[in-house]
């Protein structure tokens, strides 16, 4: 049995026989089998090859299915839990600061003490503060209005009670963080 | 003239992979009753008797690499890559047993008997032994080509070699048959 001459028919005899050739191409090999008695030889041996391997018997897929991996549980465990534990452990954290900001320190640093007409007050986020009310102000107990009675010693000496504190906040409050404000009110 | 990749299936593919990922278990019975037959057939033809324990361990291992499966080349052509691997390490583990005979090349050559009991038309025969004829090599990329219909790129990621190469393998192996049935 010779061989056709024509090698690219000869090379998609396979594709046509799995359908994986376009339409336009398809009738091209057809038309081409239908006038070659070669390639229409070639054509009924692969078919008859490709019978053969048809012919293999059937796998219990069931049986591979059971034997896979659970995906759902593997998956449930690993970003479910893994979510579980993270909202845990942030809301762990926050009771942790909330606790923290409320109860303050023991030493007394960073003690602010103010009065119904402090102005708000912003602690900036990990720095532990306790809020007193008093009715003896010491330190900060001013209002807004009193700031301009203060001479430049009394400023100064008010502004390095603020640094002290690291009360300032460099950029906008955090929310979640140790934010307390209007407390005079 | 150039064979329009199988688009729509390989689509299914990864469609059915990312459910499987999702937690739809559905989807891996889908998976593998579109290709458990193919992976069986390519598997017998390369002379492994336990053919579905190859199946199988092919789908678990694929199922378990999922995460990792990049769709690059169609899941098909990675299945048939990991059942080749398969067999050969079983090929390698068997060399390493001692009471095992050695397996050569002829021996693996008479593979396609398990198709014994289903091919029973003299022409089939014909064909069959024809086929076995073949060497292992060309009897893997002639029935990747004709029996599955992989592309020439397809057979050489599944077999690992060149495109060049597979081409060579298939047509040598389609003369060698030719030769067989009609000389």
């Amino acid at each position: 049995m010779s061989d056709c001459s024509n090698i690219e028919i000869r090379e998609a005899l396979p594709e046509l026989l799995h359908g994986r050739l376009d339409a336009i191409q398809a009738a091209k090999v057809r038309e081409h089998v239908a006038r070659c008695a070669e390639c229409a030889a070639e054509l009924e041996l692969l078919e008859r090859v490709q019978r053969l391997y048809t012919a293999t018997p059937a796998v219990n897929t069931a049986a591979i299915v059971a034997a896979l991996p659970r995906q759902r549980t593997r998956r449930a465990f690993s970003l479910g839990m893994l979510r579980a534990a993270a909202a845990i452990v942030v809301l762990l954290a926050g009771a942790l600061v909330f606790r923290a900001a409320m109860s303050g320190s023991e030493n007394g640093n960073n003690q602010v003490v103010v009065t119904p007409d402090t102005p708000a007050v912003t602690v900036q986020r990990d720095t532990p503060v306790t809020v007193q009310r008093v009715a003896q102000p010491r330190v900060l107990a001013m209002s807004l209005s009193e700031l301009d009675d203060l001479d430049a010693d009394e400023m100064e000496s008010l502004l390095s009670a603020l640094l002290r504190l690291e009360a300032a906040p460099v950029a906008e409050p955090d929310t979640l963080m140790g934010s307390v404000s209007g407390v005079g009110t | 003239m150039v064979a329009q990749p199988d688009r729509a299936d390989d689509r299914d593919d990864r469609t059915l992979i990312e459910r499987w990922l999702g937690g739809d278990e559905r989807a891996a019975t889908a998976i593998v009753e579109r290709h458990a037959t193919a992976i069986a057939r390519f598997v017998s033809t390369l002379g492994e008797r336990e053919t579905d324990e190859v199946v199988q361990d092919t789908f678990v291992r694929a199922f378990s690499s999922f995460d990792s499966f990049r769709g690059e080349s169609s899941l098909r052509t990675w299945l048939f890559t990991i059942a080749r691997r398969l067999v050969l390490d079983r090929r390698r583990a068997q060399r390493r047993r001692p009471a095992t005979k050695p397996i050569e090349d002829v021996e693996l050559a008479s593979g396609f008997t398990a198709l014994d009991s289903i091919v029973a038309a003299e022409a089939e025969g014909q064909v069959r032994e024809a086929v076995e004829r073949l060497s292992p090599t060309q009897r893997e990329v002639f029935t990747l080509r004709v029996g599955e219909g992989l592309s020439y790129k397809e057979i050489a990621e599944v077999v690992g070699t060149t495109e060049g190469a597979a081409r060579v393998h298939y047509h040598n192996a389609l003369r060698t048959i030719k030769d067989a049935l009609y000389v």
